[in-house]
Parts: structure tokens; C-alpha cells; sequence
């Protein structure tokens, strides 16, 4: 016969407490997220149609999509990941592999743990006076890119660090052991033998960056036509969304709810590819 | 690693045998190393036989992988690391660049003749092979890997390329079970067949010494065996410096045996006198289990 004693029954009792505590919070976080994926399926799944693809934007009241804008934020999202990657996965690479631990090194993690959570308004001022307001001297896509760049590039950076450090020191020293440089044992053997976390770097801040609005306001603008030049104005999902869910008209919020949907969509669809990629190497 | 603190240093007796002069390919001489500021080898010699096997012993902590990790100057990737002393390869001295010469003055003092020689590291590596504790496959296919150490010193492809890679897995015993994957991942090896795979690789690029660390400490006993195997096939043709907790296993495969204790090399003689007459009574100890 088992009888609980005194102290094993307030354990179970704290027990249940902590599991109940844990439950309802993960309920919450899931919930809010069901509710906002459940707002916007129901708001802008009415909008997606052909045109949605194949129209620029309209007047108000009459037929049209979001051709200029969806182009737009591919044109701007894409750029902004070239230079990301580029700039973020050899920064990490450096923290990782050459210079992490010098004075320096903790200087230069310190200021991109500081960019990491910069405000990204911030990030658009800051782009605005070097590109819109000096060297280009308009609102342009290559600004809006750059000010998304900066945004994505503390993110692949700390995520290239940190995956290559989870790389054995071993396979390292084997590479140098057969006479091997050092840049070549990184180029050849940790970048391939990272490859998986280093794509995910990639789509921690595709995703970061594939809402932003405030960065683009100051940069990019926005544009009502269909436009792919690099040096003027480009529409994009975000800024369109910000400019329609603000107006009266209907058939606009209407465009601004399906652009929303979109950009969830395609987020959560590069998730996805990006892991089964991920997945089909480790498998 | 308390023991290694400089209190504790005494002098210990020792016994070193080493083969004939003539026959030696690598030696190291009165080798200090430091990982920053404290020492954890203290004077070590090691004379390696050309072509046999020599064996590493000792306690956990001794300094048996860091006196390996000198042999190739593979301590270098750490800076802060450094050897002091003598290691010499075929007549080069591989410590004596600016900084070696340096640091043997100032420790022996302005008498050291030592002749200069800036040792290029690739060179060194490419004589000195190396295998570690665990395999290290690299991300790439079978032959790949092979392929990788061949394509550092020679532009080589196709059918000359096939044959470096056949015959460094023939060498290594592992030809008959990779044959027809060689395309495959590394990767997808079982432990024991990596380690092999590790072996061609070191012996791909025709190397004079081949360090092994501990490489059977993470296999099983029957994939221990064929790494056994592979290395008695090897004796004759590459000279080895293994590095083994197992005193069997050194007693099976050494030609030579050297035991270390708190950063000293204590004994190191012909293997089979060093384990049935043992001349110290701490290797004795040691060989019989008494400590370690």
C-alpha cells in the first residue's frame, strides 16, 4: 500500500502547478498566433485572385493587384540577402574562425548583438541620410535594400558564428594536418560541413526583413507603378499595405489584407522549403 | 593538471634505449611545451625508428597527444601554444624558424647551434600525416576525401586520380568494403571504416611519419582489430608514432614503446623488453597496472 507523505504530495501539488503554468502560456503564444493566422486567412483570401499577380495597383474603385509591389519587395528582399550573406556569413566567419577572441573581435560582437536589436526606423534615418539624401539624392530601391541589409546582416552574422563554432575543432586541425591554409580548410571543409546552418542563417533574416515597413518609408518610398530600376522608387508589399490599410476605400483594404496573407504565406513557405532542404542534407 | 603545477616538478629518473642513430627519421631532443604559461612537457626526447611503429603511454594528462601535436606543429593553430627544443626530421630541425631559434637561446643560452630552416607548414604536413582520437570524415564523398590532401600538392584528375585514391584505400584496407560507393558521403561510413577512410587519407599524400592519437578509442573491438591490421600492413613502408591508452594494444603493434609521466618521457625502449623488463619501477607500476 502507498501513502503519499506530507512532502511527496506537495511536490505533486507544485508539480501540477508548473505543468499547468507551462501549458496555458504555450496555449496563449499559440493562440494569438492562430488568431492573427486565422485573421488575416479570413480577410485576405478574398483578395487573391489573378489579378492579384498580374494588375499593378489601382485607383480606388477600380479593377487591380499588386503586381508593382509584390515585384517590388522580391527586387528589394533578394538584393538586401546578397549583400546580407555576403557581408554577414564573412563576418561570422571571421568572429568564428580568425578574430573572435581578440580585443577586437569582442568589439566588433558586442556592436552587432547592439545592431541586432536596433530599432529598424532607426536603421531607415540612418540610410536616408547616407543614400536618399547624399550619394543617390532620391528615394531609391538600392536604399531600400541597404536599410534591409543592415537589418538582416546581425542576424546571419551571429547565426554563422554561432553554427560554425558548433563545428568540431578536429575537423578543422584534420584539413590543416594535411597541409592545408586555414582559409582554405574554412572555404572547404566548415563552410560545407555548415552548409545546412548557414542557409538557416539566411532565412532568419529573409525573415526578419520580409515585413519591415518603417526602413522602407525613408528609402524605397514606395511607387504606384510597376517599376524594376534599382536608382528610382519601388513599391513594396509593406509600404503598400501600410499606405491602403490606412485609406477609406474598401476594395484598397481589400489589397492590403491579401498583400498580408502573401507575405505570411511566403514566409512561412521559405520556412518550410528551407527546412526540408535542410532535412534532405541530414538525412 | 594540478600535478603539472611547478611545485610538484622534481627530477625523474629516467631510461631511454633508442634505436641505432642511423635509423632514426624523426627525433624530438630535450622538447619543452607550454599552453600559455605553464608548462606540460619537460625535456622530452623521442627517437622514431624509420618504418616501425612506436608507441605512446602513459596517464591521462601526461603530454603523449601534445608531444604528437608537436611532431606536425599542429599546436600552432592555437595561439599561445608553443614548443621549445629540438624536433628534428630527416636532419631539418622543423622548430628552427626565427621564433624556435629564439626561444632555444633563451633557454640553453648563445651556445645552441642550431642551422636555421624555415619549414614551410604545408611541407612538414605533407611529411608528417596525422589521424585523430575521433574520425574527422570530411563533408564530401568517399573518393573526395581521398581526393582532397592529393589536389594540395598536384594538379591531378581522372584516371591518375583514381589510382592515388585506390591504392590509399588498398593501403588502408578499406578498398574492398567502399568500392562501389565511392561517389557516397564520407559520412555515411560506420566509425571504424572512417578512421580507416582518415588513414588513406593521411597516406594518400605519401607521408614519411603518420601520427595516429588515440585513433581506436572510439571504435569497437572488432573495428579496432582491422585498424590494428591496417596499421601492421603499413609497418615497413611509413613509419608510425601512435599515441594509445590500450597497453595492450601498444604491446601488439609497437615496435617501440616510450611511457610518459607528468610531461617526461620515463622509459622508452624496444617493446618487448619495455613490457616483460621494465627498467623503472614506475613503468613497471604502470605496465602492471598497479597505478594509472
Amino acid at each position: 500500500m502507498t501513502r503519499m507523505t506530507a512532502r511527496a504530495r506537495r511536490r505533486s501539488i507544485i508539480n501540477t502547478i508548473f505543468v499547468t503554468a507551462c501549458g496555458l502560456t504555450a496555449v496563449i503564444a499559440l493562440g494569438a498566433l492562430a488568431l492573427i493566422g486565422w485573421s488575416l486567412l479570413t480577410k485576405g483570401i478574398g483578395g487573391i485572385n489573378g489579378d492579384l499577380f498580374t494588375m499593378s495597383q489601382p485607383a480606388p474603385g477600380s479593377r487591380g493587384g499588386l503586381l508593382n509591389a509584390i515585384t517590388g519587395s522580391v527586387i528589394l528582399c533578394l538584393l538586401a540577402m546578397v549583400f546580407a550573406v555576403v557581408i554577414g556569413v564573412l563576418a561570422g566567419t571571421w568572429l568564428s574562425e580568425y578574430g573572435g577572441r581578440t580585443k577586437l573581435g569582442h568589439v566588433v560582437r558586442f556592436l552587432n548583438d547592439v545592431l541586432l536589436s536596433a530599432p529598424s526606423i532607426l536603421i531607415g534615418l540612418f540610410v536616408y541620410e547616407l543614400l536618399v539624401r547624399n550619394v543617390v539624392g532620391h528615394f531609391s530601391a538600392l536604399a531600400g535594400s541597404v536599410a534591409l541589409a543592415i537589418l538582416a546582416v546581425p542576424i546571419v552574422t551571429r547565426t554563422t558564428e554561432d553554427i560554425l563554432l558548433l563545428q568540431p575543432a578536429a575537423l578543422r586541425e584534420a584539413g590543416m594536418a594535411l597541409g592545408a591554409t586555414r582559409a582554405f580548410v574554412v572555404r572547404k571543409i566548415v563552410w560545407r560541413s555548415a552548409a545546412t546552418g548557414l542557409l538557416t542563417a539566411g532565412l532568419l533574416g529573409f525573415a526578419r526583413i520580409s515585413g519591415e515597413t518603417a526602413p522602407l518609408l525613408f528609402t524605397s518610398l514606395g511607387n504606384q507603378f510597376f517599376s524594376v530600376k534599382l536608382l528610382q522608387p519601388i513599391a513594396s508589399l509593406p509600404t503598400t499595405i501600410f499606405q491602403f490599410a490606412l485609406s477609406a476605400y474598401d476594395d484598397w483594404q481589400r489589397l492590403a489584407w491579401a498583400g498580408a496573407l502573401l507575405i505570411a504565406a511566403s514566409v512561412l513557405a521559405i520556412n518550410i522549403a528551407g527546412r526540408a532542404i535542410i532535412h534532405g542534407k541530414s538525412s | 593538471m594540478s600535478l603539472l603545477d611547478s611545485e610538484a616538478v622534481e627530477t625523474y629518473e629516467r631510461s631511454i634505449t633508442a634505436p641505432p642513430a642511423d635509423n632514426l627519421v624523426l627525433e624530438a631532443r630535450n622538447l619543452d611545451f607550454f599552453y600559455g604559461k605553464k608548462q606540460t612537457l619537460f625535456g622530452v626526447d623521442l627517437p622514431v625508428e624509420k618504418n616501425k611503429i612506436t608507441a605512446l603511454i602513459g596517464p591521462s594528462g601526461c603530454g603523449k597527444s601534445t608531444l604528437l601535436r608537436t611532431l606536425n606543429r599542429i599546436y600552432e593553430l592555437y595561439p599561445g601554444q608553443q614548443a621549445t627544443g629540438r624536433i628534428i626530421l630527416d636532419g631539418q630541425d622543423v622548430l628552427a624558424d626565427k621564433a624556435g631559434i629564439a626561444r632555444l637561446r633563451a633557454r640553453d643560452g648563445d651556445a645552441v647551434e642550431v642551422t636555421p630552416n624555415k619549414m614551410d607548414l604545408a611541407t612538414l604536413r605533407a611529411r608528417v600525416g596525422m589521424v585523430f582520437q575521433k574520425p574527422t570524415p570530411f563533408p564530401m564523398s568517399i573518393y573526395d576525401n581521398i581526393a582532397f590532401g592529393v589536389r594540395l600538392y598536384k594538379r591531378i584528375r581522372g584516371a591518375e586520380m583514381d589510382e592515388i585514391v585506390e591504392r590509399a584505400l588498398r593501403r588502408a584496407a578499406l578498398w574492398d568494403e567502399v568500392k562501389d560507393k565511392l561517389k557516397e558521403s564520407g559520412l555515411g561510413l560506420s566509425g571504424g571504416q572512417q578512421q580507416r577512410l582518415c588513414v588513406a587519407r593521411g597516406l594518400a599524400i605519401d607521408p614519411e611519419v603518420l601520427l595516429l592519437d588515440e585513433p581506436a578509442s572510439a571504435l569497437d573491438p572488432i573495428s579496432t582489430a582491422k585498424l590494428e591490421d591496417t596499421l601492421n600492413e603499413l609497418v615497413g613502408n611509413v613509419t608510425i608514432v601512435i599515441v594509445t591508452h590500450n597497453l595492450h594494444q601498444a604491446a601488439r603493434l609497437a615496435q617501440h614503446t616510450g611511457f610518459m609521466f607528468l610531461g617526461r618521457m620515463i622509459e622508452f625502449g624496444p617493446t618487448e623488453e619495455f613490457f616483460s623488463a621494465p627498467k623503472l619501477k614506475r613503468t613497471r607500476d604502470y605496465v602492471t597496472g598497479r597505478f594509472g
